[in-house]
């Protein structure tokens, strides 16, 4: 299969701070691919390389097997990008700001462009300073798909949009996904990378430390999970279910990390007096601490 | 009643009105639409003074003998207000009189409009997050910064031929000695110098602004604003031997000129640096 992205020992710094260090990835063409990362990771510099809005400090980015710095625009001409933090222009409505870009482009299927806005549930006759940040977000993500572009290059997509529209953004990525097209997502979600992604890679500090197919995330899925009873529990009982650790006995409280299916922890507080029950889902950060510690991981 | 016949709900209705969508066709018009009302006021409000400036000579100082009078009282201020106001070239006639009022700021407001316009352009977008979204199309880089420079180029253009025209029909209308009139030819050449010195500035503004910002940027060209031109009008290099000469085929109005000598005018370089 062919390759829709690829850096080689890839180095962004910008003065003594770190942006991506010696970065190797390979995105295949007609694969969604997600860029997995806690905030600062360098997931967005790592974009901003791949479609040459700032040029690397050493190695080198190939998108469809053209340097980066070598011709951006004939990237451009294949790519979609919709950039995580962006702000378009106030005295345009929506639809003359989306109008703009496809004219930048020498035009679009019309019918399609309708067919995305309307699909979004978008008012494009609205000046684009009266949209909710919801909506600004619509906006782009028409420009980024409305040339159906050979390579998606999206940074936190769903970002202020509301569940529903959620969904519809997922079906517009598996339809580019049926067609051959390809999707590098960029997100701090593991949720959203994994109900969507074929491959993922992880990013920490910089650096890369993980690549793998989707089901490996479930392996860093891990839940929080405090057990308040009105009396006294053994807590073997709880340690012997599988997936459980870092359990903690204080008093009537249990503390647990539960890594998989929530329900047999569930099965088992419901054969003693429960009073009160709290899950949490923990954060990217705390996720990878847990996971990789402060240590360099080497990439697999 | 069918429901074909029931009007759309008011938003529905202007959901529908925004089909087909338009928008911009380029960078370069989206530029001159985003600026048409500077254009348009920068040009008129310019023009508008200079036609002022015309009426106002006319009127206060309608003979040669009056316009002497100027000269003279102007050889006599103290070098500090002279130098303050400007060095009075030709100030006995229409075009001299308005480049030395116009002379000292002309200049300085050209520069400020392109120090604000180009500071603004490029890092306005990247200040703004557009710029990203932008980037990102398939438009190289030097035709993004070429297309916003070609905006401000031609809202120059408009500006300048305005007021040209404004200091031609100033002296059109408002001549009042032979050597009043005000070839638009001289007049176009005159303000595009003026104007092209605020370029200088702006284009520095402009290449400093996405590195510095558009503060930093617009603050470091404004300041190299004070070594501003003073433009003579119609004292071009030929001006020595035929200073300010009448537009060709016009003929002076026919207020009758006092019968004294010619006035003696001073020639001066078109520009010189103070």
């Amino acid at each position: 299969m062919d390759t829709a992205i690829r850096t080689e020992r890839l180095t962004k710094s910008y003065g003594r701070q770190r942006g991506v260090v010696e970065l190797d990835l390979e995105v295949e063409q007609g694969e969604i691919f997600g860029y997995l990362g806690p905030n600062g990771a360098g997931k967005t510099t790592t974009i901003r390389v791949l479609l040459d809005l700032i040029r690397p400090t050493s190695g080198r980015a190939l998108v469809f097997d053209i340097e980066t710095t070598a011709d951006p625009v004939a990237i451009h001409r294949r790519t979609g990008y919709l950039p995580g933090e962006f702000s378009l222009y106030d005295r345009l409505t929506g639809g003359e700001t989306i109008e703009y870009f496809a004219n930048l482009r020498g035009g679009v299927d019309a019918a399609y462009q309708r067919s995305l806005i309307e699909r979004l549930d978008l008012d494009p006759s609205r000046r684009y300073r009266e949209y909710s940040k919801g909506n600004k977000q619509k906006v782009a993500l028409v420009i980024a798909f409305q040339h159906r572009p050979d390579l998606l290059v999206l940074d936190e997509p769903t970002a202020g949009l509301d569940p529903l529209v959620q969904l519809e953004f997922f079906t517009w990525m598996a339809a580019a996904k049926r067609d051959g097209r390809t999707v590098f997502l960029s997100s701090h979600l593991i949720g959203e990378v994994e109900k969507s992604c074929d491959r993922v890679a992880i990013l920490r500090e910089g650096r890369l430390v993980q690549v793998d197919r989707v089901e490996a995330l479930h392996d860093l899925s891990v839940h929080q999970v405090e057990l308040r009873f009105s009396g006294p529990v053994p807590a073997a009982t709880f340690a012997a279910i599988p997936g459980v650790s870092h359990l903690v006995s204080e008093d009537h409280i249990l503390r647990m990390h539960v890594q998989g299916p929530i329900a047999p922890v569930v099965k088992a507080a419901a054969a003693f007096d429960l009073v009160d029950f709290v899950s949490r889902e923990p954060t990217l950060e705390e996720v990878f601490l847990a996971q990789y510690g402060k240590g360099t991981i080497d990439v697999e | 009643m069918s429901s074909s016949l029931l009007p759309l709900p008011r938003r529905a209705a202007h959901r529908q009105a925004a089909w087909p969508l338009h928008g911009p066709r380029s960078i370069f018009t989206k530029g001159l639409r985003d600026s048409r009302r500077s254009i348009l006021l920068a040009g008129l409000g310019m023009g508008f003074l200079t036609l002022l400036l015309g009426m106002i000579l006319s009127l206060q100082f309608p003979t040669a003998a009056d316009r002497q009078q100027i000269v003279a009282e102007m050889r006599m201020l103290p070098a500090a207000i002279s130098g303050l106001l400007g060095e009075p070239i030709n100030i006995d006639r229409l075009g001299g009189f308005m480049s030395w009022r116009y002379g000292n700021f002309m200049p300085i407001m050209f520069g400020i409009w392109s120090v604000l316009a180009l500071s603004g352009t490029l890092a306005g977008e990247a200040r703004g997050g557009s710029l990203e979204v932008l980037a990102g199309a398939p438009v190289s880089r030097r035709r993004i910064a070429l297309e916003k420079i070609a905006v401000h180029v031609v809202a120059l253009v408009g500006a300048v031929t305005v007021i040209a025209l404004g200091a031609w029909l100033s002296g059109q209308a408002f001549a009042t000695i032979p050597a009043d009139a005000i070839a638009i030819g001289d007049a176009l050449a005159h303000f595009a110098g003026v104007a092209l010195f605020g370029l200088v500035g702006g284009a520095l503004a402009f290449g400093l602004g996405p590195i510095l910002g558009r503060a930093a940027a617009g603050g470091i060209a404004l300041a190299t604003l004070g070594d501003a031109p003073e433009g003579r009008l119609g004292v071009g290099a030929d001006a020595a031997a035929a200073p300010l000469r009448p537009a060709p085929g016009r003929r002076p109005r026919s207020r009758r000129l006092p019968s004294r000598p010619p006035v003696r005018c001073v020639p001066a370089p078109s520009f010189h640096f103070r």
